[in-house]
């Protein structure tokens, strides 16, 4: 069989609450996409989920059913390359791993369960791949809203840059649960929903008086019937925008309809029914937040998100670095917020990336580790918000309660990792930390200990004393060169302690040079008074 | 079905259907008798003496043909819904009692004018040209012998005669076969027993005789034979009378689909249970005896409307094979020579040909052969990875079916959708699909409660470029023999924007995904009738803002009450409207106020007119259409059909050709007149035009204008095929026949 060698053929299978999604598309050498097969079967995976808190059999078979058509199709088109994700269901479901094990079994397909994050962040993904005019509104401000079955996901971007994200428990299918009790017993159960809405987003209210925002994207798989339903059209696609005119009127057209009602008027599925008003309170409620006079509606999905990843990693596009950007800020906020020594950070961030790109033939680590590194980097110091004893323990764990947006379970967990290890034990003893993690993800994260630590010793007295850091590789040793215009005995010291740790990883030994530069105005303020005692304990502690 | 039949309770009685068409019962034709009216212009071609005598004796059994399955349908489904108590009455506001009385006079009436064509005209004619059908009392010495050892040799050993008495039951007589009754006694005292005796339908119809004399060949029919030697049966016994008859059965078809787990065992299961029906229509030769009809009306439950007495050979339909019969080409139509279009001449592949542009088929003018080829390269081609199609009536020995397993053993992806529930081909069918699934491909009966009717096949294939999508889209079934006889259209396009909607379609079909948002392809029963309506409302829209507008369709039938009544409006709103609907029509045209800008014509002829065409003038965009659906409630309910536009302005250009050219034909149309009768076309002032004949000529033409200059090409003297080929300038296209004023008289008649 002829092989294209422009094109590449991909398969991204979404396992979502009511149904499963799968979008095979071809993939040009310029990153360009063309879909050739866009399918989505409803299964009852989030039903099960929300009332009985696992997956039944039954359906499980029926998901397989349904996967192994998918997969008759993958090989109609000849796709190579497979990425399956899982969301809220599955997630939530009590019985997930076995659910995940026996899906791969009968179907030879792995499914990966998306945090909460990371489903938002390859949503976002695919905005931005997807939307041409996402920059001027990023710059502008847009708030963006899924109303997804379990939650609403809100995001907040001003001038280019993310201002916030959240998550709240208000989902359509969840709201329903929640109060489907009262709908039997209040004849206004519309508005008993729209107070409800209310009380859960007042603390948001602040957004309107503190930030202009004059976009509003709605996501979510109800955004198609809701724009078709709005705009009084047929076919979808043809608009994907609805005007809050057209919106508001809609809303008051079905405020007080039954859901019976709305299926015979409109020709809905009971589920698209019975998700319409909660979806429109909600999204009413947020639009309000903004100036926007139109829902902007890009009909995207989880799929064209893991699309735009595949896209991103593969041809590294100047979107992956905007991303890469995202993330970078995100860690670096997380980490002011706990108030760290920012420039203590970077600076070791720097020291880190130095070390990385220095090391490139020989660590054999791939361009997201080095995000990883960057993201230990930047945080390893957090937890001393917590507890300055412990603090690599507490940096662990803030780090993975961070809700990282973008990062996937396990990268999150490497993360975590490094920021645990990254002054005193070594990371052999039995942690749960790294006992989640593969093996070959714990040699990874083995290297970015040693290369953190490394770092890390050389700005041990948080006051950037080294300057202009240069590697040198020879043989067996590595040798990092610097200039300092004060004394650094304990950042040597400390290097030197960590020498050891760093041969067993790379098998090179590490050396400093450090080249005075003697500066007379200096000479009487030169280091130890600047030592903070952080910096001893955590110098001292290098010797346990 | 004279005994008293128990009403269901009201309760389980079936809902009234509100049709709010929001026109009067009057306005409608009633579909039955519409029905019997296109069997009628079949029969009509019978003595149109522009065709061949052979061709008349086809048509004879054409009619036939066709008036059994009416009968094992239409006739059965009205009379399960008086057994079912369901009494509400068609659009054109007649009950089901009151339908089957209808049809019983009027089909009646027309099988008298058949028999009278056939022993008026047809039978003194073949004698004329040498083909002599003898009466068994009349053979000579010769031939006696001849028959008697037949009789001896070949059917005595497939005869099974089974006598009735209080021991023997009357046995089930087989739906459709032709019987010999008999009365026999063993003693002058006795009564009379009733024996019944098939005529084996193993053993052909008519039988060559040896024919000492001057005048051609003798045939003489298998039952007279049997008559002649029938004492052989019952030797001790006496025959006391005998004459052949013929029963109906119901054979409608109806799977409680939601309740089968496995569609095939449900068909396999309906087809044994066929056979044996309730009888609804026994024909019997004029000349039987009182005493025998009385048994067999006893024993079949057949009441006096459904008797059928007939003044000749029972059972027409022998008369297809009749035509067969070696000897007589010169007594039929020409063959046709489907045109190969020039682009498929040479060794180009499918692929290419497809790739330059959009290109496009009007069978059986054009050659079926380009569509076989695409299936069959498809399967050769090392960078096909997939070939999904949807198959209906597939052909005997269709080579479409074998490229598609052989596509499967080379490992490609081969998707088929089999329609099982094709009428009476089921059985062909499964058999079929059975042997595609041996050779591993992905075999699909249909979605249940809905018959795939759609004509699409689907090519992904690998490319230099990546993946890139081939279609074939047409009117008519994938089957070649059909092709030849069926006038029908196709499309072949590589269009991305179809190809992607081609494959969501499958989807839908296999069941892999939801019925997604569709902009290029209309799909029944997701939107195709709502689109019909917004394409008629936009018609109408015009012509109240004084617009031009006009529609023009070509289809089968056109039945669906709620499309009729879009039609009226869009009329009402000035609209011009001129169909061309070959068989049933419940439209009445030319009422005033109602439907007077409605023309409705019908071409029978040769050739099948099977295409479906929908022309709209959309404020001058003028669009067209082509469709697997016809506008009858079926098509746009119960069917899965495809409409699609021609975008191609070439191709769209020559599809309204078409249409001129077909609505301006003469010689073939008949007109559906305001009382629901047909009449001929009034040529007075009229170029006289034969639109089949027209097509077939200019096809024939092309061909043999390619065959010599293929042949001169070979011989490499271009100047004298130049010369020969300008020498065959094409026929003028206007066929006049010879004695004109005498077969309009005729037709008139």
């Amino acid at each position: 069989m002829l092989i294209s060698k422009k094109k590449t053929v991909m398969s991204a299978i979404d396992l979502g609450s009511y149904s499963l999604k799968m979008k095979i598309v071809e993939v040009g050498e310029d990153g360009s996409v063309r879909i050739l097969e866009n399918l989505s079967k409803p299964a009852s995976l989030g039903k099960d989920v929300f009332s009985l808190g696992k997956v039944k059999y039954e359906t499980v078979d029926e998901i397989c059913d349904i996967l192994i058509g998918f997969k008759m199709l993958m090989q109609e088109y000849g796709s190579k390359k497979t990425q399956a994700v899982a969301t809220s269901a599955i997630r939530e479901a009590s019985n997930k791993d076995q659910l995940i094990d026996l899906i791969t079994l009968k179907t030879g397909i792995k499914v990966e369960v998306l945090n909460n994050a990371r489903e938002k962040f390859l949503t976002y993904k695919a905005i931005r791949n997807n939307l041409p005019d996402y920059e001027k509104m990023y710059y502008e401000g847009v708030m963006l809203v899924e109303v997804g079955s379990g939650n609403v996901e809100v995001t907040l971007y001003q001038k280019g840059h993310l201002i916030f994200t959240h998550s709240i428990k208000l989902g359509h299918l969840r709201l329903r649960k929640v109060l489907s009790s009262l709908e039997k017993r209040s004849m206004d159960f519309p508005i008993l929903l729209e107070e409800y809405v209310n009380s859960h987003t007042d603390r948001l209210e602040r957004i309107k008086e503190s930030y202009s925002i004059p976009h509003f994207m709605a996501l979510g798989s109800e955004m198609k019937t809701i724009n078709k339903l709005c705009n009084k059209t047929d076919r979808a696609g043809e608009l994907n925008e609805v005007p809050l005119k057209k919106f508001n009127k809609f809303y008051v057209e079905i405020f007080n309809k039954p859901t019976p009602l709305l299926i015979e008027d409109y020709g809905l599925s009971a589920d698209l029914a019975g998700s319409l008003l909660p979806s429109m309170i909600i999204l009413k409620k947020f639009a309000g937040l903004t100036r926007a006079k139109k829902l902007i509606t890009p009909y995207l999905s989880l799929n064209d998100g893991l699309v735009a990843d595949f896209i991103n990693k593969r041809f590294k596009t100047r979107h992956h670095e905007e991303f890469e950007i995202d993330i970078l800020k995100q860690a670096r906020t997380l980490a002011l917020k706990y108030e760290t020594d920012l420039d203590h950070a970077d600076n070791v961030e720097n020291s880190a990336l130095i070390l990385f790109d220095a090391l490139k033939q020989t660590h054999g680590l791939k361009r997201t580790d080095r995000l990883l590194l960057q993201l230990a980097a930047i945080m390893h110091d957090c937890g001393k918000y917590v507890n300055l004893d412990r603090h690599h323990e507490m940096s662990c764990e803030l780090v993975k309660g961070s809700g990282l947006f973008g990062l996937s379970n396990r990268e999150i967990n490497i993360v975590a990792a490094v920021t645990k290890y990254h002054s005193a034990q070594s990371p052999y003893n039995i942690d749960d930390n790294l006992v989640s993690l593969s093996g070959k993800d714990r040699v990874i994260t083995s290297k970015l200990i040693a290369l953190v630590r490394l770092a890390d010793a050389l700005d041990t007295s948080h006051s950037q004393k080294l300057k202009n850091i240069r590697i040198g590789l020879k043989e067996k040793e590595l040798t990092v060169r610097a200039e300092s215009e004060t004394d650094t005995t304990l950042e040597e010291w400390v290097f030197d302690n960590n020498s050891f740790f760093f041969q067993e990883v790379f098998g090179l030994y590490p050396q400093i040079k450090v080249k005075r530069k003697i500066d007379c105005h200096d000479q009487g303020s030169i280091a130890g008074s600047k030592i903070s005692a952080a910096a001893i304990h955590e110098a001292t502690g290098h010797k346990s | 079905m004279q005994e008293a039949k128990s009403p269901l309770p009201q309760s389980m009685k079936p809902p009234a259907t509100n049709l709010k068409t929001g026109f009067k019962n009057k306005y409608f034709i009633n579909r039955e008798l519409g029905w019997l009216e296109f069997n009628y212009r079949v029969l009509e071609e019978t003595w149109d003496k522009d065709n061949p005598l052979f061709e008349r004796l086809k048509f004879l059994s054409i009619f036939s043909s066709n008036l059994d399955e009416f009968f094992m349908v239409r006739v059965a489904s009205l009379e399960d819904q008086i057994l079912a108590g369901y009494d509400i009455p068609d659009p054109a506001g007649y009950s089901p009692q009151q339908q089957l009385e209808m049809i019983a006079a009027k089909a009646k009436q027309m099988i008298k004018k058949q028999y009278s064509i056939l022993n008026k005209s047809i039978i003194p004619q073949l004698k004329k040209n040498g083909f002599n059908l003898v009466d068994g009392a009349r053979l000579d010495k010769k031939q006696l012998a001849f028959v008697k050892n037949y009789f001896k040799t070949t059917i005595y050993p497939v005869l099974t005669p089974m006598a009735v008495d209080s021991s023997r039951p009357f046995p089930l007589v087989q739906n459709r076969s032709l019987n010999i009754a008999m009365l026999i006694r063993e003693r002058k005292k006795d009564t009379p027993t009733f024996a019944t005796v098939q005529v084996p339908s193993v053993l052909p119809r008519i039988v060559e005789l040896p024919n000492k004399m001057n005048d051609g060949r003798a045939f003489i029919l298998l039952e007279e034979i049997i008559l002649l030697f029938l004492d052989k049966l019952f030797s001790s016994y006496e025959i006391m009378g005998a004459s052949p008859y013929r029963i109906t059965r119901n054979a409608d078809l109806q799977f409680q689909e939601e309740d089968a787990t496995d569609l095939l065992q449900e068909i396999e299961k309906s087809l044994k249970r066929r056979r044996w029906g309730a009888a609804i229509r026994l024909e019997i030769e004029a000349s039987m005896s009182k005493e025998l009809l009385d048994v067999l009306q006893k024993a079949l439950e057949i009441g006096e409307n459904e008797i059928y007495s007939i003044k000749g050979p029972l059972d027409l339909t022998f008369l297809m094979k009749t035509y067969s019969t070696p000897g007589f080409e010169h007594l039929k139509f020409k063959p046709i020579e489907p045109l190969l279009p020039p682009v498929y001449r040479d060794d180009r592949s499918m692929f290419n040909i497809i790739s330059e542009e959009d290109r496009f088929l009007y069978h059986p003018y054009d050659s079926f052969d380009p569509v076989v080829r695409l299936v069959q390269e498809a399967a050769e081609d090392p960078n096909v990875l997939a070939i999904k199609q949807t198959l209906y009536r597939v052909s005997g020995d269709s080579p479409i079916i074998k490229a598609l397993g052989e596509a499967a053993d080379r490992g490609k992806q081969v998707t088929v959708l089999l329609e099982l529930k094709a009428r009476f081909d089921e059985e062909s069918n499964i058999q079929w699909a059975k042997k595609l699934e041996q050779a591993g491909c992905h075999v699909i009966y249909g979605l249940v409660g809905l018959k795939t009717h759609s004509k699409i096949t689907l090519i992904v294939r690998m490319e230099e470029d990546g993946i890139k999508r081939y279609l074939h889209l047409g009117t008519g079934n994938y089957n070649d023999n059909t092709a030849r006889l069926y006038t029908d259209m196709g499309l072949f396009t590589s269009n991305e924007l179809y190809g992607s909607e081609a494959s969501a379609f499958f989807n839908m079909l296999t069941g892999y995904s939801e019925p997604p948002d569709l902009l290029k392809l209309t799909v029944a029963p997701l939107n195709l009738r709502k689109f019909f309506y917004k394409l008629i409302r936009e018609e109408a829209e015009n012509a109240r803002s004084g617009k031009k507008a006009f529609i023009r369709a070509q289809m089968n039938s056109l039945v669906d009450p709620r499309i009729i009544a879009k039609l009226y409006r869009a009329s009402q709103a000035g609209v011009k409207i001129d169909l061309l609907v070959r068989g049933v029509c419940c439209l009445r045209p030319g009422v005033k106020g109602v439907s007077e800008n409605i023309t409705v014509h019908s071409i029978v002829g040769r050739f099948l007119e099977h295409s479906r065409i929908y022309h709209f003038h959309r404020g001058g965009l003028n669009t067209v259409y082509l469709s697997s659906a016809d506008w009858m409630t079926r098509n746009l309910n119960r069917r899965v059909e495809l409409l699609f536009e021609i975008e191609n302005q070439d191709i769209k250009d020559r599809i309204i050709n078409i249409l001129n050219t077909l609505l301006s034909d003469t010689l073939k149309t008949r007109v559906l007149q305001k009382d629901g009768s047909y009449k001929w076309l009034d040529k007075r002032g009229k170029k006289k035009l034969h639109a089949q004949a027209f097509f077939s000529e200019k096809a024939d033409q092309e061909m043999k204008e390619y065959f010599i200059e293929k042949q001169l090409y070979d011989d490499s003297d271009k100047a004298s095929a130049l010369s020969i080929k300008n020498s065959l300038k094409l026929e003028p296209t206007v066929l006049v026949s010879a004695d004109e004023d005498e077969t309009a008289k005729e037709k008139a008649d």
